[in-house]
């Protein structure tokens, strides 16, 4: 920082970090319309509806994750990076989140939901198509927006510097890699904040990670690999096994995952719905002018409410009416079953498959049975949740067999009497490793009903539990 | 598995490209295939970030991985599913490109690894296909070893699959 322009003159107090100090530049893009934007985006989605005080935005998370950039680059003092990187950094940190869709993830990953009649089995074979035009991802609609917004361009001096910061955090362009690899490491400033965040709003205390520890022990190699000292293990650990906690309890809970997954189900309809054109974004190319124009700054929550409160009062399609109903009036979907636990990454066979089999095969006749629609059920998991961003993919002997460009992402330590930093995956006695061959899986079945008698759905049940149960 | 693995899947049989994930030389030609293959209009959802060798997804090595770990069950749920007719008859247009007969595993890496990552620079206009020195360099700059010639011959691979005009 060393030219009075990039001096920090504005403080922004925050309650995880405390103030937040930014530079007139910085200042003038929080102060733009796109980016002010980011306060009508809750960060949890509709963990809201579950615990009450988790209505914080993605513009408390974006000045968060800017003041965690800020501490790691005046702890490392890398020569390798110049004022000019470092203010890159910096506006990249900022601007990470700028891309986000209505209810972040939710709406952004529409195009992979599935539907219960599609999920069913059924001796034809199914057709999936490659040739939709389906939603860009939010990094690659954030770099749309920098590009294209002209508030924001101003605002970073140039169109040429907007594209270069988009670069960055998309990871779009190979041209500074020791810059990527900072942004980009496992031990992301992203996750860094979000863990706290989210943890003090929900007044949860699985995501209370040891932040100032990691920070003060963190360290560049003379390669440019990112890591924490040895001392630092334990709290490196325990930053990631806080993620799968808080997965478990808050991003995965049962009644807002299953919200979620109604309107995620809703959102699906309404899109392959010719009723809804004028209100809902058919296609990426349509999400790409709302987000090229002034159509941008309503394209916050309100943007989904408001279509689930048009779905509401849909009387032509009972589904999108009930799916939008159980949202407005907070009737959460009914859960039947789960299978929700750790299974090894090798069982090719494990308990939560079975489940999702059973419930493909019997779901029409319990259908018919109870009276109900087949579109009424919510057949939904999300994906397995890791204990090491990409270790867990692999079996722990594949994982240690991984070249240095499939580590990039592993949490690294730098063990005494080594120059560059080991992969917590290589190191023996972690917790880490030992869980490297688990993950953390959840299977879960739904109803989605209006005054289904307690009598009638104790007895769906007790039948779909019978599900649960693993084959002898 | 979900929709999108299904689609992987599907595309990558469509093409004849293996979804075999054990070697660095198989996860390096199943990512460039599949940046190929949607550069080429079938569109899976994946989206490549620029990594030491050019585009990569971790979301399509997760993917892969996952079909993989689900072995029999996970080929009786495939067996379910047939690609749409023109993204199927895109991935067939494809195959000449993506494999070559008695061609080596490391050269084909290696071959693949440059026509991915020289589209992927076209396509993000950091160089342009009539520019191969130009190219070239971005490449040195980047670690990789390729020269004039080669970037010459995959600008005319590209543009003799539709890939590039």
């Amino acid at each position: 920082m060393a030219s009075s322009r990039n001096k920090p003159t504005r403080v922004v107090n925050d309650n995880i970090h405390g103030d937040i100090a930014l530079t007139n530049d910085e200042w003038k893009v929080v102060n733009t319309a796109t980016f002010q934007r980011l306060r009508s985006l809750k960060q949890l989605g509709m963990g809201h509806l579950v615990y009450p005080n988790a209505t914080h935005t993605r513009f408390a998370h974006s000045l968060g994750v800017f003041r965690i950039m800020c501490r790691v680059l005046e702890k490392l003092q890398s020569k390798q990076l110049n004022v000019e990187d470092q203010a890159d950094l910096r506006f990249a940190a900022l601007l990470h989140d700028i891309g986000h869709y209505p209810y972040s993830h939710l709406m952004e990953r529409v195009a992979n939901v599935t539907l219960a009649e599609e999920e069913i089995t059924n001796s034809d074979k199914k057709t999936i198509s490659g040739q939709k035009n389906e939603y860009p991802y939010h990094e690659e609609l954030g770099r749309h927006i920098l590009e294209s917004q002209t508030d924001i361009c101003e605002a970073l001096g140039d169109r040429d510097r907007a594209r270069k910061i988009g670069a960055l955090f998309s990871r779009s362009e190979g041209t500074n890699q020791q810059l990527s690899k900072l942004i980009h490491s496992s031990l992301d400033m992203d996750r860094l904040d979000y863990l706290l965040r989210d943890a003090r709003a929900a007044g949860v205390p699985y995501g209370e990670i040891d932040l100032n520890y990691l920070l003060n022990n963190i360290r560049i190699s003379r390669k440019g690999m990112l890591g924490v000292d040895e001392k630092a293990l334990a709290a490196a650990e325990h930053f990631l096994l806080s993620r799968v906690f808080m997965h478990r309890a808050v991003y995965y809970h049962k009644t807002t995952f299953g919200f979620e997954e109604a309107c995620r189900q809703l959102l699906r309809r309404v899109r392959d719905s010719n009723r809804y054109k004028n209100l809902f974004a058919k296609d990426g190319d349509r999400i790409r002018k709302i987000c090229g124009g002034l159509e941008l700054r309503g394209f916050t929550d309100d943007y989904v409410d408001s279509v689930i409160y048009e779905a509401a009062t849909d009387e032509s399609d009972p589904i999108i009416q009930i799916l939008a109903s159980c949202l407005v009036a907070r009737r959460p979907p009914r859960l039947l079953g789960e299978i929700c636990g750790l299974e090894e990454k090798t069982n090719q066979y494990p308990p939560s498959m079975f489940f999702k089999q059973k419930c493909r095969d019997g779901l029409r006749a319990l259908a018919n049975k109870y009276g109900l629609q087949v579109e009424q059920f919510l057949l939904c998991g999300p994906k397995p949740i890791k204990f090491e961003e990409r270790g867990s993919l692999f079996s722990r002997a594949a994982a240690e067999d991984l070249k240095p460009e499939e580590r990039e992402e592993l949490i690294k330590v730098f063990l005494k009497g080594h120059g560059e930093p080991q992969s917590i995956v290589d190191i023996g006695g972690s917790i880490i490793k030992s869980l490297s061959n688990q993950v953390f899986s959840i299977q879960r079945l739904y109803l989605v009903e209006s005054n289904l008698e307690p009598e009638k759905l104790q007895q769906i049940k007790n039948e779909v539990f019978e599900w649960t149960k693993p084959p002898n | 598995m979900d929709r999108q693995q299904i689609l992987l899947a599907k595309s990558l049989e469509a093409a004849k490209v293996s979804l075999s994930v054990n070697t660095f030389n198989e996860r390096l030609i199943l990512q460039k295939s599949a940046y190929l293959l949607q550069a080429a209009g079938i569109n899976m959802g994946y989206r490549f970030q620029w990594y030491i060798r050019g585009p990569y997804s971790p979301d399509i090595t997760a993917g892969a991985f996952g079909i993989v770990n689900e072995g029999e069950s996970g080929k009786n749920e495939l067996e379910k599913w047939k690609l749409d007719n023109k993204s199927s008859a895109r991935a067939h247009s494809l195959q000449p490109l993506l494999s070559k007969e008695s061609e080596s595993m490391t050269d084909r890496a290696r071959r693949l690894e440059l026509l991915a990552s020289t589209l992927f620079l076209f396509k993000t206009e950091q160089a342009k296909p009539s520019d191969p020195e130009g190219t070239s360099k971005i490449l040195e700059k980047n670690n990789k070893d390729f020269s004039i010639n080669e970037v010459k011959l995959a600008v005319k691979e590209l543009k003799a699959h539709g890939l590039l005009t």
